[in-house]
């Protein structure tokens, strides 16, 4: 009889159901994340309450705010979907950064070089950043699939190269007016249109919602969702049900990467922007993987995460304007929030440590 | 030496001399190689004992900023690098009390201690500062030797490789070495032979924060005296394969460091000294890619330490 | 010297199973002495919590009539205690030395320098003494395994220990060896060692124990002098007194088609991770409308031999046969080819803990014949096919879509049995099928099978549980060592030559 113990590295028993101990645990997640970060702002010498205040005020306080957090939101759901479908399987895709950069970039060719109308252009748009998000995958998945190399490094890698490359694209593409910190504009017929006169909100979210039926719908209605499910469940069930592992690590990655560019694309062809710009597209890779474990890898908790970082990224200008602190800012909050999604069973060591306390407590008396 | 102007600007330097050419990459390269060789070496111990940190680069980014910061308002480099060392103990608690008591998940503990300690740098920064970047750089660097006009070895670097002497003769030449292998290759082993695997890795995850926090420390007070933002550039990451590479061992960690550390200091060089002036991204990319080349086996099969990143239960 | 005693000894898992229920035990200065029971008895268990890797739940430990407190190795060590497992806790990528080097008494010193000239003088100096040869230079991975073992009992030697624990020593050692093996215990008795000799063999017992203790279910049955007693007065022990046994087989209404080979395995050879062939040229058939038994203690080979068979491990020699026509090695084939399989650990490999009953239900299901379709997975027929066999095989759960987990290990295996039933399969392998199920469970699952046979189909049913095997079995051969020792059709049976079988003796 073997050892119990899974024979790859023993991640995070990541699991499928919704049901409200899994909120709890969400809620948690992000109270100690503000909770802590509070204490280092403190002490840093910002006020946290201002902070909070503004970031309450400037996301959801008005209807500009709202549109903003809406729009950042967009993205974040997509390269959110692009890590929980990988999670999922029980892989780490953390190039969803670079991942975001090329699909971003091939968003921005499509945009440039044809003028077709909308309803063909924006269709091209999303198969183009797909397909960029894709490429930038393969590598590390053949390399997972075969030769079962921890993916985590090198998709980590990719996110430099990809970064290095996007750069340097961006200057051969350079905009006429912007000292080649951006490229041209795209068609506008490529552009994502705003919704309303307020705030930045766009077309891009109706993609993003798209996208979440779509991985919700893969996850729980397909066959190979639901052998994506088991895969990074009990891989031992898995290979009791007959999956072919190699296969399902390139679907998977290949789909997470697919996604992830995608995510890109919603902002640079997004019309507020229009152009690539790859400082306005860092960050929102490694906020997905964030806005992911928020959201319990579930794809409508990835939504809800995505609102939840969309506010603090939108808010971060006026953050900074009221208080002094920078946009890194989310980083730290996020960071603290990832740090504690690692613990395993938080609610139940909480609830065993509420419970010791308050019997000390009581033998106290 | 002959210098030709050309219509686009660019100067084509030829020149017959060798020592100019040997050392003005030599030094850059064991300027860029400290740290690659501190944290290789930290992650070669630590994967050894069946632990990975991947959250190193936001490690060293806090470092680098608290070195910086603490030395510039203080006046004292020692201090600085004190408290970088400092913070170093700080992570390494927290990262233990993670991963040894609460059996977190290595790898999701490791990228938010990246995001934190990206999001704490800059925000420290901005709380000391008030700017998004240090205004100043710093009088002085460590002390080191210096060559010509080439540049200055920092005794930093002959630390690290004392440091990665020093970390093989721990390994392979004492008890203790050899019980923290025995922990990474097998802990079901190691524990029935009566050691205690979350006291030992608990001391192997101080020495490795402790040695990652100097590194961080060096890039900001020593290689480039000043702090700012995102610095490291993905060393950390870097220093994570570099285990890989070193066959997880701490000399060969040292040769890596300093592979690596050349092709940092490449694209300087191949632009100002070789004349050849590729678009910078591309040279940039090199240490990079030649990660994921070496990570794809096609340098050498290598062997990882059996139990790295399980969780130990005693059943 | 030392005299060992426990008292009151009770541990029971997290799962529930109560592995020991009021031990005592005693084994004098200088003797050796047996421990004997089938798997599950808990002979492992004891030892465990003596060498301090596993906690007692209530009891004493008396050293020398001294109580001592034991909660780690360390401690167990300290008091010259040492432990040489079933599984050899040895690291296969360090020489010899240097797994012995380890074992130097904790006082860590950074500074120390590893002598390991010290430590092979040592190793080769207690290799004489003790005459077992091993070579302090070599890799433990290139070792014979008869060799590692010996490498496991030097480590103690190395650090002093006088109370050896052996755990099934001689499962990995031929005779040849396993003689040589004898030698050396007699040596440790002669320097007034104490060694506690855990094994399953009954001739072994006899040959080279002084006394021996047999426990059945958690509990002691009895202790005894071995030189009064025979091989068979230790089967009845170990079994239990049994003719309630041999009536409650129930012969199968038709005789199975001795024509119709349903599952041919011929010559199968399957190797584990370390090398070692777990499965060493193992042929049988089983025809339909038969259930073949495959009896023997656990770690025999029955595990990779039900997995090879199954498709999830791989095959080294041989071939399988589905009515015949080879049967390829793949888990897929397997699958599509209509042979259900009930894992022998349900929430390992059988299901899925935190998914639905309903989602469990299609768990290594071919989906595009059972519910025509390829991509989209409708629940509806589903959920109505697992509602069908909640009633259908009496599962007691609330409704289809509670988690699996929280069910109860009997209802769990339901499911899994249900699901694999309900593939229709020609063949059925069914592994430990009862493992910690309590009596109406087992029962029920039992007339499962039995329901199966006598539908014309092929069962195959590995099992440790030597009742279960005699309840259920039409013909049963035995495992020992990766090899089939024996196959007898269950009239030629009883309790006692099976149980001999298992405890290695040869059937005559």
């Amino acid at each position: 009889m073997e050892l119990g113990q899974s024979e790859e590295t023993e991640s995070a028993k990541i699991t499928a159901t919704i049901d409200f101990q899994k909120v709890a645990e969400s809620i948690i997640l992000v109270l100690i994340g503000f909770g802590i970060s509070a204490i280092v702002i403190q002490v840093a010498g910002y006020s946290a309450v201002t902070a909070l205040s503004t970031l309450v005020q400037s996301s959801i306080g008005s209807p500009s705010g709202l549109s903003s957090t809406l729009w950042e939101a967009t993205s974040l759901t997509m390269t959110g979907l692009a890590a929980t479908i990988a999670f999922r399987a029980g892989l780490f895709n953390i190039g969803v950064e670079g991942q975001a950069y090329l699909g971003g970039f091939m968003g921005f060719l499509v945009g440039y070089y044809f003028s077709f109308p909308t309803v063909i252009e924006i269709p091209l748009v999303i198969i183009a950043s797909a397909l960029g998000g894709l490429l930038w995958a393969l590598i590390p998945a053949f390399l997972k699939a075969y030769r079962d190399v921890n993916e985590v490094v090198t998709t980590i890698m990719m996110n430099y190269i990809g970064s290095y490359l996007v750069s340097y694209l961006q200057t051969i593409y350079k905009s006429p007016y912007g000292n080649a910190a951006y490229t041209s504009q795209v068609n506008p017929t490529a552009q994502f249109m705003r919704l309303f006169p307020w705030g930045t909100l766009d077309t891009g979210i109706i993609v993003s919602l798209i996208g979440l039926v779509v991985v919700y719908f893969i996850l729980w209605y397909t066959t190979i969702g639901y052998s994506i499910r088991v895969s990074g469940y009990n891989p031992f069930a898995a290979r009791y049900a007959g999956v072919n592992p190699k296969r399902m690590t390139l679907f998977v990655m290949l789909l997470s990467g697919s996604l992830a560019g995608i995510g890109g694309a919603l902002f640079t062809n997004s019309s507020i922007i229009g152009h690539f710009d790859i400082t306005t597209i860092t960050g929102v890779g490694l906020n997905g993987i964030t806005v992911s474990l928020i959201g319990q890898i579930h794809p409508i908790g990835t939504l809800l995460g995505a609102l939840l970082v969309g506010a603090m990224v939108a808010s971060t200008p006026f953050i900074e304007i009221a208080t002094g602190m920078p946009p890194q800012l989310v980083q730290l909050i996020t960071g603290i929030i990832v740090v504690a999604a690692s613990i395993p069973g938080i609610i139940t060591m909480l609830r065993t440590a509420l419970n010791r306390w308050r019997k000390s407590t009581q033998a106290k008396e | 030496m002959e210098e030709v102007n050309t219509g686009e600007g660019v100067k084509i330097i030829m020149t017959f001399d060798i020592t100019l050419i040997f050392f003005s990459i030599l030094v850059p390269s064991l300027g860029y190689s400290v740290p690659l060789i501190l944290a290789g070496t930290a992650e070669v111990i630590l994967e050894r004992s069946g632990v990975i940190n991947i959250g190193m680069e936001g490690l060293m980014l806090v470092s680098a900023f608290v070195a910086a910061a603490i030395a510039y308002t203080s006046g004292s480099l020692i201090l600085g690098l004190l408290s970088a060392l400092g913070i170093g103990l700080i992570f390494a608690i927290i990262y233990s009390f993670l991963i040894l008591s609460l059996s977190a998940d290595q790898i999701i503990a490791g990228i938010g201690l990246y995001l934190l300690g990206t999001g704490a740098s800059v925000l420290g920064l901005y709380a000391v500062f008030h700017a998004a970047i240090m205004p100043f750089a710093l009088p002085e660097t460590l002390p080191g030797i210096q060559v010509y006009t080439y540049g200055k070895i920092s005794y930093l670097f002959f630390v690290s490789v004392a440091v990665s002497i020093a970390a093989y003769l721990f390994l392979f030449k004492t008890k203790a070495g050899l019980v923290v292998r025995a922990i990474g290759e097998s802990p079901e082993a190691a524990d029935a032979a009566g050691t205690s695997i979350s006291r030992v890795r608990f001391a192997i995850i101080i020495i490795d924060m402790l040695l990652v926090s100097l590194a961080g420390a060096y890039l900001s007070i020593d290689l480039n005296p000043r702090f700012v933002q995102g610095m490291t550039n993905g060393t950390g990451f870097i220093a994570l394969a570099m285990a890989a590479f070193a066959n997880w061992n701490p000399l060969l960690a040292l040769f890596g460091g300093i592979l690596f550390g050349f092709t940092e200091a490449l694209p300087l060089w191949l632009s100002v000294v070789i004349g050849v002036s590729y678009p910078y991204q591309f040279t940039n990319m090199i240490p990079f890619i030649a990660v994921i080349v070496v990570l794809a086996g096609v340098i050498r099969r290598v062997r990882a330490p059996a139990a790295v990143g399980r969780i130990f239960k005693r059943t | 010297m030392p005299d060992l005693r426990m008292e009151g000894i009770f541990k029971t898992y997290p799962n529930g199973v109560r592995a020991l229920i009021d031990v005592n035990f005693e084994a004098r200065n200088g003797e050796i002495h047996g421990l004997l029971g089938e798997n599950g008895a808990g002979k492992t268990t004891l030892m465990n919590i003596l060498y301090g890797t596993i906690t007692k739940d209530a009891g004493s430990i008396y050293l020398n009539n001294r109580k001592v407190e034991i909660h780690s190795p360390s401690d167990a060590l300290k008091l010259g205690i040492g432990m040489v497992h079933q599984h050899f806790m040895l690291i296969p990528a360090f020489t010899v030395a240097e797994n012995v080097a380890l074992m130097e008494s904790s006082a860590k010193d950074i500074s120390k320098k590893l002598d390991l000239n010290k430590v092979k003088e040592k190793i080769r100096s207690l290799s004489q003494t003790s005459g077992l040869e091993v070579d302090p230079d070599a890799m433990v991975e290139s070792l014979a395994v008869g060799q590692q073992q010996r490498v496991d009992i030097i480590k103690l030697l190395y650090r002093g220990a006088n109370l050896l624990l052996l755990d099934e020593p001689t499962s990995v050692l031929n005779p040849l060896e396993t003689r040589q093996f004898f030698e050396v215990l007699r040596r440790f008795k002669q320097e007034n060692k104490t060694i506690i000799f855990i094994t399953h063999k009954l001739e072994e017992i006899l040959e080279v124990c002084d006394r021996v203790t047999v426990l059945r279910r958690g509990r002691v049955v009895g202790t005894a002098e071995t030189r009064g007693v025979s091989t068979k007065d230790l089967a009845v022990m170990m079994m239990g007194a049994g003719s309630e046994t041999l009536l409650e087989y129930s012969a199968p209404l038709r005789p199975p088609d001795e024509n119709s080979s349903v599952l041919r395995v011929d010559n199968l050879v399957v190797m584990d991770s370390r090398g070692i062939r777990k499965v060493d040229g193992v042929t049988f058939e089983i025809h339909s409308g038969e259930i073949f038994g495959i009896a023997g203690v656990e770690g025999n080979g029955q595990a990779e031999l039900v997995r090879a068979i199954a498709g999830i491990d791989p095959i080294l020699e041989g071939k399988i046969y589905l009515d015949g026509k080879e049967l390829k090695n793949s888990r897929k084939i397997v699958i599509d080819s209509g042979i259900g399989y009930i894992p022998d650990d349900r929430l390992k490999w059988g299901l899925c803990g935190n998914f639905s009953l309903a989602e469990n239900m299609i768990l290594g299901v071919d989906v595009k014949s059972k519910f025509n379709t390829r991509f989209y997975l409708n629940y509806k027929p589903i959920k109505r096919m697992a509602r069908d066999l909640i009633s259908k095989f009496r599962i007691v759960a609330p409704n289809e879509n509670i988690p699996v987990k929280s069910l109860s290990g009997g209802n769990q295996q339901k499911v899994i049995t249900a699901r694999e039933i309900s593939k229709e399969p020609r063949v059925i392998i069914a592994h430990e099928p009862t493992h910690g199920l309590d009596i109406s469970a087992t029962r029920y699952i039992h007339e499962l099978l039995l329901d199966l046979r006598d539908q014309g189909k092929a069962v195959l049913l590995v099992s440790s549980d030597i009742d279960e095997i005699l309840k259920l079995s039409d013909r049963i051969a035995v495992m020992s060592r990766g090899k089939i020792v024996g196959i007898s059709r269950r009239e030629e049976l009883n309790l006692e030559s099976l149980g001999l079988m298992m405890g290695g003796v040869r059937a005559k």
